[in-house]
Protein backbone atom coordinates (compact mmCIF):
# COMPACT_ATOMS: atom_id res chain seq x y z
CA UNK A 1 0.00 0.00 0.00
CA UNK A 2 1.42 3.35 -1.04
CA UNK A 3 1.28 6.33 1.31
CA UNK A 4 -1.08 8.19 -1.03
CA UNK A 5 -3.43 5.19 -1.11
CA UNK A 6 -3.24 5.02 2.69
CA UNK A 7 -4.35 8.65 2.90
CA UNK A 8 -7.23 7.91 0.52
CA UNK A 9 -8.29 4.92 2.65
CA UNK A 10 -8.05 7.10 5.78
CA UNK A 11 -10.33 9.67 4.10
CA UNK A 12 -13.00 7.07 3.24
CA UNK A 13 -12.73 5.58 6.75
CA UNK A 14 -13.28 8.97 8.42
CA UNK A 15 -16.26 9.48 6.08
CA UNK A 16 -17.61 6.02 6.98
CA UNK A 17 -17.25 6.71 10.71
CA UNK A 18 -18.90 10.14 10.46
CA UNK A 19 -21.82 8.94 8.32
CA UNK A 20 -22.18 5.89 10.56
CA UNK A 21 -22.57 8.09 13.62
CA UNK A 22 -24.95 10.49 11.82
CA UNK A 23 -27.17 7.85 10.19
CA UNK A 24 -26.93 5.00 12.68
CA UNK A 25 -25.08 2.76 10.23
CA UNK A 26 -22.11 0.51 10.68
CA UNK A 27 -19.17 1.74 8.63
CA UNK A 28 -18.98 -1.57 6.74
CA UNK A 29 -21.44 -0.54 4.03
CA UNK A 30 -19.03 2.25 3.03
CA UNK A 31 -15.65 0.66 3.77
CA UNK A 32 -16.09 -2.62 1.88
CA UNK A 33 -17.22 -1.02 -1.43
CA UNK A 34 -14.55 1.72 -1.11
CA UNK A 35 -11.74 -0.79 -0.58
CA UNK A 36 -12.88 -3.08 -3.40
CA UNK A 37 -14.15 -0.60 -6.02
CA UNK A 38 -11.74 2.34 -5.44
CA UNK A 39 -8.59 0.68 -4.09
CA UNK A 40 -8.88 -2.74 -5.77
CA UNK A 41 -8.60 -4.92 -2.66
CA UNK A 42 -10.04 -8.46 -2.85
CA UNK A 43 -13.41 -8.82 -1.07
CA UNK A 44 -11.98 -10.95 1.76
CA UNK A 45 -9.33 -8.33 2.64
CA UNK A 46 -11.93 -5.55 2.54
CA UNK A 47 -14.28 -7.56 4.77
CA UNK A 48 -11.45 -8.37 7.21
CA UNK A 49 -10.49 -4.69 7.53
CA UNK A 50 -14.15 -3.75 7.89
CA UNK A 51 -14.61 -6.22 10.75
CA UNK A 52 -11.72 -4.55 12.61
CA UNK A 53 -13.32 -1.14 12.00
CA UNK A 54 -16.64 -2.49 13.27
CA UNK A 55 -14.95 -3.68 16.49
CA UNK A 56 -13.31 -0.24 16.91
CA UNK A 57 -16.50 1.77 16.42
CA UNK A 58 -18.59 -0.58 18.57
CA UNK A 59 -16.03 -0.59 21.40
CA UNK A 60 -15.86 3.20 21.37
CA UNK A 61 -19.60 3.87 21.43
CA UNK A 62 -20.57 0.88 23.61
CA UNK A 63 -18.62 2.34 26.56
CA UNK A 64 -20.94 5.39 26.43
CA UNK A 65 -24.13 3.30 26.14
CA UNK A 66 -23.02 1.05 29.02
CA UNK A 67 -22.37 4.10 31.20
CA UNK A 68 -25.85 5.47 30.36
CA UNK A 69 -27.41 2.07 31.15
CA UNK A 70 -28.95 1.88 27.67
CA UNK A 71 -27.29 -1.41 26.69
CA UNK A 72 -29.10 -4.43 28.12
CA UNK A 73 -25.94 -6.42 28.87
CA UNK A 74 -27.68 -9.66 29.90
CA UNK A 75 -29.90 -9.71 26.79
CA UNK A 76 -26.87 -8.87 24.62
CA UNK A 77 -24.88 -11.78 26.03
CA UNK A 78 -27.70 -14.29 25.55
CA UNK A 79 -28.08 -13.19 21.90
CA UNK A 80 -24.29 -13.19 21.43
CA UNK A 81 -24.27 -16.98 21.83
CA UNK A 82 -26.12 -17.00 18.46
CA UNK A 83 -24.40 -14.05 16.74
CA UNK A 84 -20.86 -15.35 17.45
CA UNK A 85 -21.77 -18.76 16.07
CA UNK A 86 -23.27 -17.16 12.97
CA UNK A 87 -20.24 -14.90 12.54
CA UNK A 88 -17.84 -17.85 12.81
CA UNK A 89 -19.67 -19.80 10.11
CA UNK A 90 -20.17 -16.68 7.96
CA UNK A 91 -16.43 -15.96 8.01
CA UNK A 92 -15.55 -19.56 7.17
CA UNK A 93 -18.00 -19.49 4.28
CA UNK A 94 -16.53 -16.19 2.98
CA UNK A 95 -13.06 -17.75 2.78
CA UNK A 96 -14.33 -20.36 0.34
CA UNK A 97 -16.73 -18.24 -1.71
CA UNK A 98 -15.65 -16.66 -4.99
CA UNK A 99 -15.21 -12.88 -5.28
CA UNK A 100 -18.26 -12.43 -7.52
CA UNK A 101 -20.58 -14.19 -5.06
CA UNK A 102 -19.44 -11.92 -2.20
CA UNK A 103 -19.72 -8.81 -4.40
CA UNK A 104 -23.27 -9.76 -5.45
CA UNK A 105 -24.25 -10.54 -1.84
CA UNK A 106 -22.90 -7.15 -0.78
CA UNK A 107 -24.91 -5.49 -3.54
CA UNK A 108 -28.09 -7.09 -2.16
CA UNK A 109 -27.15 -5.91 1.35
CA UNK A 110 -26.69 -2.33 0.08
CA UNK A 111 -30.10 -2.36 -1.61
CA UNK A 112 -31.74 -3.64 1.58
CA UNK A 113 -29.86 -0.99 3.63
CA UNK A 114 -31.13 1.74 1.29
CA UNK A 115 -34.70 0.46 1.62
CA UNK A 116 -34.34 0.18 5.41
CA UNK A 117 -33.00 3.73 5.60
CA UNK A 118 -35.92 5.18 3.65
CA UNK A 119 -38.68 3.15 5.29
CA UNK A 120 -40.53 4.62 8.25
CA UNK A 121 -39.39 3.05 11.54
CA UNK A 122 -42.12 1.23 13.44
CA UNK A 123 -42.13 1.40 17.23
CA UNK A 124 -43.32 -1.63 19.17
CA UNK A 125 -45.18 -1.68 22.48
CA UNK A 126 -42.94 -2.05 25.53
CA UNK A 127 -43.23 -5.38 27.37
CA UNK A 128 -43.64 -5.15 31.17
CA UNK A 129 -40.68 -6.53 33.20
CA UNK A 130 -40.78 -10.28 33.88
CA UNK A 131 -39.07 -13.57 33.02
CA UNK A 132 -38.40 -14.52 29.40
CA UNK A 133 -37.87 -18.27 28.96
CA UNK A 134 -35.23 -19.40 31.47
CA UNK A 135 -33.86 -15.87 31.97
CA UNK A 136 -34.95 -12.60 33.52
CA UNK A 137 -33.74 -10.09 30.93
CA UNK A 138 -35.73 -7.12 32.26
CA UNK A 139 -33.83 -3.86 32.29
CA UNK A 140 -34.36 -0.13 32.80
CA UNK A 141 -32.82 3.17 31.75
CA UNK A 142 -33.44 6.85 32.26
CA UNK A 143 -34.83 9.00 29.44
CA UNK A 144 -32.83 12.22 29.07
CA UNK A 145 -33.49 15.08 29.73
CA UNK A 146 -36.81 14.32 31.49
CA UNK A 147 -35.20 11.79 33.84
CA UNK A 148 -38.16 9.42 33.37
CA UNK A 149 -37.29 5.80 34.19
CA UNK A 150 -38.24 3.31 31.45
CA UNK A 151 -38.60 -0.29 32.67
CA UNK A 152 -39.12 -3.08 30.18
CA UNK A 153 -39.13 -6.86 29.81
CA UNK A 154 -38.23 -9.06 26.85
CA UNK A 155 -40.37 -11.59 24.91
CA UNK A 156 -39.91 -14.03 22.00
CA UNK A 157 -36.35 -15.02 22.90
CA UNK A 158 -36.37 -18.01 20.52
CA UNK A 159 -37.23 -15.87 17.48
CA UNK A 160 -34.66 -13.31 18.58
CA UNK A 161 -31.97 -16.01 18.81
CA UNK A 162 -32.81 -17.26 15.30
CA UNK A 163 -32.58 -13.77 13.82
CA UNK A 164 -29.34 -13.14 15.75
CA UNK A 165 -27.82 -16.23 14.16
CA UNK A 166 -28.63 -14.73 10.75
CA UNK A 167 -27.31 -11.28 11.73
CA UNK A 168 -24.07 -12.87 12.96
CA UNK A 169 -23.75 -14.83 9.73
CA UNK A 170 -24.12 -11.60 7.75
CA UNK A 171 -21.46 -9.93 9.93
CA UNK A 172 -18.92 -12.70 9.36
CA UNK A 173 -19.75 -13.10 5.67
CA UNK A 174 -19.86 -9.43 4.64
CA UNK A 175 -17.99 -7.52 7.40
CA UNK A 176 -20.93 -5.44 8.64
CA UNK A 177 -22.39 -5.05 12.14
CA UNK A 178 -25.79 -6.57 11.37
CA UNK A 179 -27.69 -3.82 13.17
CA UNK A 180 -30.21 -3.58 10.31
CA UNK A 181 -31.48 -7.03 11.37
CA UNK A 182 -30.92 -6.93 15.13
CA UNK A 183 -32.45 -3.54 15.92
CA UNK A 184 -35.87 -4.14 14.28
CA UNK A 185 -35.97 -7.71 15.64
CA UNK A 186 -35.27 -6.58 19.21
CA UNK A 187 -37.76 -3.73 18.92
CA UNK A 188 -40.64 -5.31 16.98
CA UNK A 189 -40.40 -8.99 17.99
CA UNK A 190 -38.83 -8.81 21.44
CA UNK A 191 -40.46 -5.61 22.74
CA UNK A 192 -37.23 -3.76 23.58
CA UNK A 193 -37.59 0.06 23.37
CA UNK A 194 -35.89 1.48 20.25
CA UNK A 195 -33.12 3.38 22.10
CA UNK A 196 -32.22 0.33 24.16
CA UNK A 197 -32.39 -1.92 21.05
CA UNK A 198 -29.90 0.34 19.19
CA UNK A 199 -27.55 0.48 22.19
CA UNK A 200 -27.78 -3.28 22.83
CA UNK A 201 -27.16 -4.07 19.15
CA UNK A 202 -24.13 -1.76 19.18
CA UNK A 203 -22.81 -3.45 22.33
CA UNK A 204 -23.13 -6.89 20.69
CA UNK A 205 -21.32 -5.94 17.50
CA UNK A 206 -17.80 -6.04 19.03
CA UNK A 207 -18.01 -9.66 20.20
CA UNK A 208 -19.92 -10.74 17.06
CA UNK A 209 -17.28 -9.24 14.75
CA UNK A 210 -14.52 -10.71 16.93
CA UNK A 211 -15.51 -14.31 16.10
CA UNK A 212 -15.33 -13.54 12.37
CA UNK A 213 -12.22 -11.35 12.64
CA UNK A 214 -10.26 -14.19 14.30
CA UNK A 215 -10.93 -16.38 11.24
CA UNK A 216 -9.90 -13.63 8.77
CA UNK A 217 -6.78 -12.89 10.88
CA UNK A 218 -5.75 -16.54 11.12
CA UNK A 219 -6.11 -17.10 7.39
CA UNK A 220 -4.03 -14.01 6.53
CA UNK A 221 -6.87 -11.79 5.31
CA UNK A 222 -6.17 -8.97 7.78
CA UNK A 223 -3.09 -6.88 7.07
CA UNK A 224 -2.08 -4.66 10.01
CA UNK A 225 -1.48 -1.44 8.07
CA UNK A 226 -4.77 -1.57 6.16
CA UNK A 227 -6.86 -2.65 9.16
CA UNK A 228 -5.26 -0.08 11.50
CA UNK A 229 -5.69 2.75 8.96
CA UNK A 230 -9.37 1.88 8.60
CA UNK A 231 -9.90 1.46 12.37
CA UNK A 232 -8.24 4.79 13.27
CA UNK A 233 -10.15 6.58 10.48
CA UNK A 234 -13.53 5.15 11.50
CA UNK A 235 -12.92 6.02 15.15
CA UNK A 236 -11.98 9.63 14.27
CA UNK A 237 -14.94 9.89 11.89
CA UNK A 238 -17.36 8.62 14.56
CA UNK A 239 -16.12 11.33 16.93
CA UNK A 240 -16.69 13.98 14.23
CA UNK A 241 -20.12 12.55 13.32
CA UNK A 242 -21.26 12.56 16.95
CA UNK A 243 -20.37 16.25 17.23
CA UNK A 244 -22.15 17.05 13.94
CA UNK A 245 -25.37 15.24 14.88
CA UNK A 246 -28.12 17.73 15.55
CA UNK A 247 -26.43 20.32 13.32
CA UNK A 248 -27.15 18.44 10.08
CA UNK A 249 -30.57 17.53 8.65
CA UNK A 250 -30.34 13.75 9.11
CA UNK A 251 -33.47 13.06 7.01
CA UNK A 252 -32.10 14.78 3.88
CA UNK A 253 -28.73 13.11 4.45
CA UNK A 254 -30.48 9.72 4.68
CA UNK A 255 -32.21 10.28 1.32
CA UNK A 256 -28.95 11.31 -0.39
CA UNK A 257 -27.04 8.43 1.14
CA UNK A 258 -29.75 5.90 0.22
CA UNK A 259 -29.40 7.06 -3.41
CA UNK A 260 -25.59 6.70 -3.18
CA UNK A 261 -26.04 3.17 -1.77
CA UNK A 262 -28.25 2.18 -4.71
CA UNK A 263 -25.57 3.43 -7.15
CA UNK A 264 -22.83 1.59 -5.23
CA UNK A 265 -25.01 -1.56 -5.21
CA UNK A 266 -25.21 -1.31 -9.02
CA UNK A 267 -21.39 -1.03 -9.15
CA UNK A 268 -21.05 -4.10 -6.91
CA UNK A 269 -23.35 -6.04 -9.27
CA UNK A 270 -21.23 -4.90 -12.22
CA UNK A 271 -18.13 -6.09 -10.35
CA UNK A 272 -19.84 -9.41 -9.67
CA UNK A 273 -20.63 -9.71 -13.38
CA UNK A 274 -16.97 -9.04 -14.25
CA UNK A 275 -17.68 -5.70 -15.93
CA UNK A 276 -15.46 -3.87 -13.40
CA UNK A 277 -11.90 -4.78 -12.37
CA UNK B 1 -23.97 2.43 37.97
CA UNK B 2 -24.14 -1.39 38.54
CA UNK B 3 -20.77 -3.17 38.95
CA UNK B 4 -21.31 -5.09 35.68
CA UNK B 5 -21.71 -1.86 33.70
CA UNK B 6 -18.87 -0.12 35.57
CA UNK B 7 -16.25 -2.84 34.99
CA UNK B 8 -17.27 -3.51 31.37
CA UNK B 9 -17.08 0.21 30.60
CA UNK B 10 -13.56 0.35 32.08
CA UNK B 11 -12.43 -2.65 29.99
CA UNK B 12 -13.87 -1.14 26.79
CA UNK B 13 -12.36 2.30 27.41
CA UNK B 14 -8.96 0.89 28.43
CA UNK B 15 -8.72 -1.54 25.51
CA UNK B 16 -9.90 1.03 22.98
CA UNK B 17 -7.57 3.77 24.27
CA UNK B 18 -4.46 1.58 24.45
CA UNK B 19 -5.02 -0.02 21.04
CA UNK B 20 -5.68 3.35 19.37
CA UNK B 21 -2.50 4.86 20.84
CA UNK B 22 -0.41 1.90 19.63
CA UNK B 23 -1.95 1.96 16.13
CA UNK B 24 -1.64 5.74 15.71
CA UNK B 25 2.02 5.79 16.87
CA UNK B 26 2.78 2.79 14.62
CA UNK B 27 1.10 4.38 11.57
CA UNK B 28 2.91 7.70 12.13
CA UNK B 29 6.29 5.97 12.48
CA UNK B 30 5.56 3.92 9.37
CA UNK B 31 4.62 7.04 7.37
CA UNK B 32 7.93 8.63 8.39
CA UNK B 33 10.00 5.70 7.10
CA UNK B 34 11.67 6.10 3.72
CA UNK B 35 10.91 2.51 2.64
CA UNK B 36 7.17 3.19 2.74
CA UNK B 37 4.27 0.99 3.81
CA UNK B 38 4.48 -2.73 4.37
CA UNK B 39 1.45 -4.94 3.83
CA UNK B 40 2.60 -7.89 5.92
CA UNK B 41 0.71 -10.02 8.39
CA UNK B 42 2.50 -10.83 11.62
CA UNK B 43 1.67 -13.36 14.32
CA UNK B 44 1.80 -12.45 18.04
CA UNK B 45 5.45 -13.57 18.50
CA UNK B 46 6.53 -11.94 15.23
CA UNK B 47 4.89 -8.69 16.33
CA UNK B 48 7.03 -8.52 19.49
CA UNK B 49 10.15 -9.41 17.47
CA UNK B 50 9.28 -6.65 14.98
CA UNK B 51 8.92 -4.11 17.82
CA UNK B 52 12.31 -5.18 19.22
CA UNK B 53 13.81 -4.58 15.76
CA UNK B 54 12.23 -1.11 15.59
CA UNK B 55 9.67 -2.08 12.93
CA UNK B 56 6.48 0.01 13.42
CA UNK B 57 4.35 -2.73 11.81
CA UNK B 58 4.91 -4.69 15.04
CA UNK B 59 3.43 -1.82 17.03
CA UNK B 60 0.43 -1.64 14.70
CA UNK B 61 -0.09 -5.40 14.92
CA UNK B 62 0.07 -5.27 18.71
CA UNK B 63 -2.55 -2.50 18.69
CA UNK B 64 -4.76 -4.63 16.46
CA UNK B 65 -4.40 -7.65 18.71
CA UNK B 66 -5.28 -5.50 21.72
CA UNK B 67 -8.35 -4.18 19.89
CA UNK B 68 -9.44 -7.71 18.96
CA UNK B 69 -8.84 -8.85 22.57
CA UNK B 70 -10.98 -6.06 24.08
CA UNK B 71 -14.41 -7.65 23.43
CA UNK B 72 -12.96 -10.95 24.65
CA UNK B 73 -11.78 -9.27 27.87
CA UNK B 74 -15.24 -7.89 28.51
CA UNK B 75 -16.71 -11.43 28.29
CA UNK B 76 -14.11 -12.61 30.83
CA UNK B 77 -14.93 -9.70 33.16
CA UNK B 78 -18.67 -10.45 32.87
CA UNK B 79 -17.98 -14.14 33.57
CA UNK B 80 -16.05 -13.22 36.73
CA UNK B 81 -18.86 -10.94 37.95
CA UNK B 82 -21.57 -13.53 37.19
CA UNK B 83 -19.53 -16.15 39.10
CA UNK B 84 -19.19 -13.79 42.07
CA UNK B 85 -22.94 -13.11 42.00
CA UNK B 86 -23.73 -16.83 41.58
CA UNK B 87 -25.77 -16.08 38.46
CA UNK B 88 -25.24 -19.58 37.08
CA UNK B 89 -27.40 -19.18 33.97
CA UNK B 90 -25.33 -16.20 32.84
CA UNK B 91 -22.11 -18.03 33.77
CA UNK B 92 -23.25 -20.71 31.29
CA UNK B 93 -24.05 -18.03 28.67
CA UNK B 94 -20.58 -16.43 29.08
CA UNK B 95 -18.91 -19.84 28.79
CA UNK B 96 -20.92 -20.62 25.63
CA UNK B 97 -19.67 -17.39 23.97
CA UNK B 98 -16.10 -18.16 25.06
CA UNK B 99 -16.45 -21.67 23.63
CA UNK B 100 -17.35 -20.26 20.19
CA UNK B 101 -14.43 -17.81 20.29
CA UNK B 102 -11.95 -20.45 21.45
CA UNK B 103 -13.25 -22.73 18.65
CA UNK B 104 -12.48 -19.95 16.15
CA UNK B 105 -8.94 -19.65 17.55
CA UNK B 106 -8.37 -23.42 17.48
CA UNK B 107 -9.75 -23.89 13.94
CA UNK B 108 -6.51 -22.84 12.26
CA UNK B 109 -4.37 -24.91 14.60
CA UNK B 110 -6.28 -28.05 13.63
Amino acid sequence: MELIAALGILFFSVLAGALGALLGLGGGVIIVPALTLVFGYPMQFAIGASLIAVIASSTGSASYYVEEGLSNIRLAMVLETATTLGSLFGALLALFLQQWVLAAAFGVLLLYSAYHMLSRPEEACIVPPGPCGPFDLSCSYEERPEGKKVEYGVKNLGRGMGASLGAGGMAGLLGVGGGIIKVPVMNLWMGVPMRAACATSNFMIGVTALAGAIIYYEFGNITPTLAATVAVGVFAGAAIGTRLSGKIDALSLKKVFAAVMIIVAALMFLKAAGALP
Amino acid sequence: MPALNRYIRLVLLGGMGASLVLMIIGLMLLAARPDGWQDVTLGPVEAFNAIAQGNPVGLIDLGLMLLIATPLARILVALGLFLRGREWKFVAVSLAILLVIVSAILLKIH
